[in-house]
């Protein structure tokens, strides 16, 4: 019950990092919005003309990352670690033109 | 007319040729010079360049042998205190680790003697703040290892990269999970990968997992290498890509590297890459040797 209650607790206090970039196919994808939420904290950050972001966000653990792109939000599920993480993401469209938010 | 001086019947082209019979002489003489010219300085350009590659390959070889030589004593040093000296305090052989896991881990498999420092670590009467700075140490070190062998695989072959979310069910064993096939090509040849997390185990930071592969029917490969196979195995921080992968047929290697684990999920990355990027122990084997040079013979 300890362990638990401080893993929680040390959960809450840490700060998690993701890094990484977006593509469609093989182009980057530049000025997007993601949104990382992990629990009731989450932080917004914008790719780069390189199609690069970076997110710091309170909290470890399972989070979401939601990319804002042609007025749909896909997500996908992330685990923040101790250290930076890298992510290379693709948005990929389906045959009922949804994006899908995939890692690669 | 008879009796009387032959008229001169030389015309244009029969003076041409009283003139240009020595200039033709000559001009065959300056040819032929010419080309001895131009054919010893081929001879000369060809030895010259000769004698530049025989000296590079002395260099080298030299700078290889003294390298060699240098390892060696290295290694014979670190190996021999690591395993002679009992009383070395716990810093001297995590330092000794990490001289060992810096300079050899392209040739050796380490993660016994990672095991056997964690083994020690746990067994060291110091207190939990020291041991939980130890443990980090030896994790930090083999992560760096493993993300070194991966830059250089990845820059010979293909990655593929996986978010795992751990489910209790996961946690507790009774149920697996199945992460998305990747397809991917190398050399001209397709194959499938399947990753199967069976277990895992969030303290010693490990996974049990079960890798399908299947090569399709296809150019390059043999009747006997097509199909689907499936290997089982045991990924932690100590399992490094370049010595811990799986054989496949035509010279190629793949792996599965552990890159980060806590209780919520890991980050898993799959490497198929050539086996001239696995580790300097491992050798091809002599059929594969034959093939790849009866493939680099030029075809006239």
């Amino acid at each position: 019950m300890t362990s638990v209650l401080s893993m929680l607790v040390l959960g809450a206090l840490a700060r998690g990092e993701i890094y990484g970039d977006l593509r469609i196919g093989d182009k980057y994808v530049t000025d997007t919005k993601l949104t990382l939420t992990c629990g009731a904290e989450s932080a917004d950050a914008t790719t780069d003309k390189s199609g690069s972001f970076r997110i710091t966000v309170k909290g470890s653990g399972k989070c979401k990352l939601t990319a804002a792109y042609q007025n749909q939000a896909p997500s996908v599920d992330v685990v923040l670690f101790d250290q930076p993480a890298r992510y290379r993401f693709v948005l990929e469209a389906g045959a009922d033109g949804k994006f899908v938010l995939k890692r690669v | 007319m008879a009796g009387g001086e032959k008229p001169d019947h030389k015309d244009f082209w029969d003076k041409l040729q009283i003139v240009l019979q020595p200039l033709g002489g000559l001009l065959t003489a300056m040819a032929v010079a010419m080309l001895g010219i131009m054919g010893s300085s081929a001879i000369d350009r060809q030895q010259s360049s000769e004698a530049k590659l025989r000296l590079y390959s002395e260099l080298m070889s030299r700078r290889e042998e003294s390298e060699a030589t240098l390892r060696k004593e290295m290694f014979q040093s670190i190996i021999g205190s690591f395993f002679d000296n009992g009383q070395a305090s716990l810093d001297a052989r995590l330092l000794k680790m990490e001289l060992l896991a810096q300079n050899f881990h392209e040739a050796l498999n380490l993660t016994p003697l990672f095991q056997h420092m964690r083994r020690e670590i746990e067994r060291a009467d110091v207190s939990t703040a020291q041991r939980r700075g130890y443990e980090d140490r030896l994790v930090d070190l083999a992560r760096e290892v493993t993300r070194k062998q991966l830059i250089v695989l990845e820059a010979g072959g293909q990655r593929a990269n996986y978010t795992v979310i751990f489910s209790d069910s996961l946690l507790e064993g009774s149920k697996s999970e199945t992460l998305e096939d990747a397809e991917l090509a190398l050399d001209g040849i397709e194959r499938r990968f399947r990753i199967t997390v069976f277990k895992v185990d969030t303290v010693l930071r490990a996974a049990r997992m079960g890798l399908e592969i299947e090569t399709p029917q296809q150019t390059g490969v043999s009747q006997l290498s097509a199909g689907r196979y499936a290997v089982e195995f045991d990924v932690g921080f100590f399992s490094t890509p370049m010595i811990d992968n799986t054989r496949l047929s035509n010279d190629q290697r793949v792996a599965v590297v552990l890159t980060d684990m806590n209780p919520a999920g890991a980050s898993l990355s799959l490497v198929y890459f050539p086996g001239s990027r696995a580790s300097l122990r491992e050798k091809p084997y002599y059929e594969e040797i034959l093939k790849k040079l009866a493939d680099t013979v030029p075809t006239e």
